[in-house]
């Protein structure tokens, strides 16, 4: 045996033959053989030709299902939706154009832009039948989804504050709400939601669960399930806490902070000496959100270019907190405002209202130039 | 019965030497005929593969029995289905194509052997010494020596067995044989060196019972 190749020992051997005629009957046998098998194949592919391409038809319509049912909770909205004022006052952006809302129902197909002055509040009826109350002040953009698995429905929550009421929405719904930090997933029933901003604190969003669960996500990306009575801050580093048991009842808004008594429209002009040593006490907590919520509105409807709502919003924060901190900012923009409106004259009696108020304010260099370019 | 002697000679000798003329197609040819379902395609395919078939159960199975023609029936059916899935690229003849499938046939004939445990069915012929030995004895120990190394090729790697059948015994070239399996020159030569050195080592009296890893 060749130590190198056993191998080669196999070619060695001889083996005895068949005898010619069990040769030849192997022969035709095996021809035949190959030949009843190629026709077989032949034919078994002749008769999966139709099922192979009607698989392949499959395959392709599936997928194209996959995609569109994947695309379509992404893509923009298919159905719209529809929803109805049913009690208080809001207004409705549509291209910069602020109309009344009325009881007639609403097509969120257009993404519109819902908006409550300060002393407004109004509740709105979704398409999925949740109850949607807005607080004054508020701006929220509703948006809906449609696709064949079922529906999504988003509020923005641009300012101010919401609450919502939601009914079951079965599996394959799903109700949210989405401000600048934070998304807010219903699980259950009743919720508010606010986008609070502290000046110069950064601002950030408060849940309050009343009733259900709710899925909240906030800047870290984190996801966490808030439970009835528990509240959370998207700045509280994913602290959940538990509401008192003196919590306010569910579904009621905070209310907007009801106006300190005015004795006149008009602040009285004062110098800020006298304001300093007339100065008020501090702020409550409340009135200071709602002043928050109203120079922050006003914020967002001028860079929404809604100017005229902004200046609502002024007016209102400074008619009903004249000596508020608030309302030093809340002067300033209002008189940047009236320029940028081209309301020179307007702009020019903020201004010398703000000079008289504010000699020494931070904007005085600014309220002179307008002065000084209102002068003939 | 009649019986006569088989010399053992390289299948493409002894094909060009025995094949008949009827029908005398190319592979090409053959390859045509069968997917045109012309019956003359199976003797033609049979005329110019049999020789091959035949010399590569025969040397890998060592036995002439009567499973030997179920497994050249077998050898054909799978080259007639591999040709119709269009596993056959045409890079290299059509012998050295049915070589390779009739040694993975071969191959697994020998294992299915191994695991039934029998060595000779009734009515085999085993092989016989191309040259008479002097004594009954020595006879004896060479067909165990050939038989060992059969039951050693069984329980080889599968792919380097099967490079070392197509190098050693049926004699292709690397080049052809990468071309036959699809593979590289530098993988049917690693796998040749890995199969060689793997059957001397199984086949070592120290490790009768073949225990390589």
């Amino acid at each position: 045996m060749s130590p190198k190749s056993p191998l080669r020992e196999l070619c060695r051997g001889v083996w005895p033959v068949q005898d010619a005629e069990t040769e030849q009957q192997r022969r035709a046998h095996i021809a035949d053989r190959i030949v009843v098998v190629n026709r077989e194949l032949a034919e078994r592919e002749r008769r999966q030709r139709p099922l192979r391409w009607l698989a392949a038809a499959a395959v392709l319509a599936s997928v194209c299902l996959l995609w569109v049912l994947e695309r379509a909770p992404g893509s923009e909205p298919l159905a719209a939706g529809s929803v109805q004022l049913v009690s208080g006052a809001a207004s409705v952006s549509q291209a910069g154009v602020l109309a009344p809302l009325g009881n007639a129902p609403l097509d969120v197909a257009s993404q519109p832009i819902l908006v409550t002055r300060a002393d407004q509040s109004a509740e709105l009826r979704l398409a999925s039948d949740a109850a949607l109350q807005l607080a004054g002040a508020s701006e929220v953009g509703l948006e809906r989804r449609q696709s064949a698995l079922g529906f999504e429905e988003r509020v923005h929550l641009r300012a101010g504050a919401v609450a919502l009421r939601v009914p079951k929405l079965g599996t394959r719904n799903k109700l949210a709400v989405e401000t600048r930090d934070s998304w807010v997933e219903v699980h259950g029933t009743r919720f508010s939601v606010r986008w609070v901003e502290h000046p110069p604190a950064q601002p950030f969003t408060e849940v309050d669960v009343s009733e259900g669960k709710v899925l909240v996500q906030g800047r870290d990306g984190a996801s966490r399930m808030l439970g009835a009575g528990e509240h959370w801050r998207s700045n509280g580093a994913g602290e959940i806490e538990t509401a008192p048991a003196a919590a306010p009842p569910p579904a009621a808004l905070p209310p907007v902070a009801a106006p300190p008594a005015v004795s006149s429209p008009q602040p009285a002009p004062r110098t800020a000496r006298e304001a300093t040593a007339t100065a008020p006490p501090p702020p409550t907590p409340s009135e200071l959100a709602a002043q928050n919520r109203l120079l922050e509105g006003a914020e967002l409807a001028r860079k929404s270019g809604m100017p005229a709502l902004a200046l609502e919003r002024l007016d209102t924060l400074i008619e009903r907190y004249p000596d508020a901190e608030l309302a030093h900012n809340a002067r300033v923009q209002r008189m940047r405002l009236l320029a940028s409106m081209g309301r020179t004259r307007e702009a020019s009696e903020s201004a010398s209202q703000y000079l008289e108020l504010y000699p020494r304010g931070f904007a005085r260099k600014e309220a002179q130039r307008l002065l000084s370019a209102e002068a003939p | 019965m009649v019986i006569r002697r088989v010399v053992s000679e390289p299948p493409e000798r002894a094909q060009e030497a025995g094949a008949e003329a009827v029908p005398n197609w190319s592979d090409l040819e053959i390859l045509d005929a069968l997917a045109a379902r012309d019956p003359r395609a199976g003797v033609a395919l049979y005329d110019r593969l049999i020789r091959v078939v035949e010399w590569t159960i025969l040397r890998v199975v060592g036995q002439r029995g009567p499973e030997h023609d179920d497994l050249v029936q077998s050898a054909f059916e799978q080259i007639v289905i591999s040709l119709h899935r269009r596993r056959y690229a045409r890079e290299c003849s059509l012998t050295s194509w049915a070589s390779a499938i009739s040694c993975h046939v071969a191959l697994n004939a020998l294992r299915a052997r191994r695991r039934q445990r029998w060595l000779w069915t009734s009515g085999a012929r085993p092989e016989l010494e191309p040259s008479p030995r002097p004594d009954l004895e020595s006879q004896l120990a060479a067909r165990q020596a050939l038989e060992r190394i059969r039951k050693e090729l069984a329980r080889m790697n599968h792919a380097r067995a099967e490079v070392l059948v197509l190098h050693e015994v049926n004699g292709l070239e690397l080049a052809e044989i990468a071309r036959v399996l699809g593979i590289s020159v530098a993988a049917a030569q690693s796998r040749l060196a890995r199969g060689r050195r793997e059957l001397l080592q199984r086949l070592e009296p120290a490790s009768p019972k073949g225990e390589v890893t």
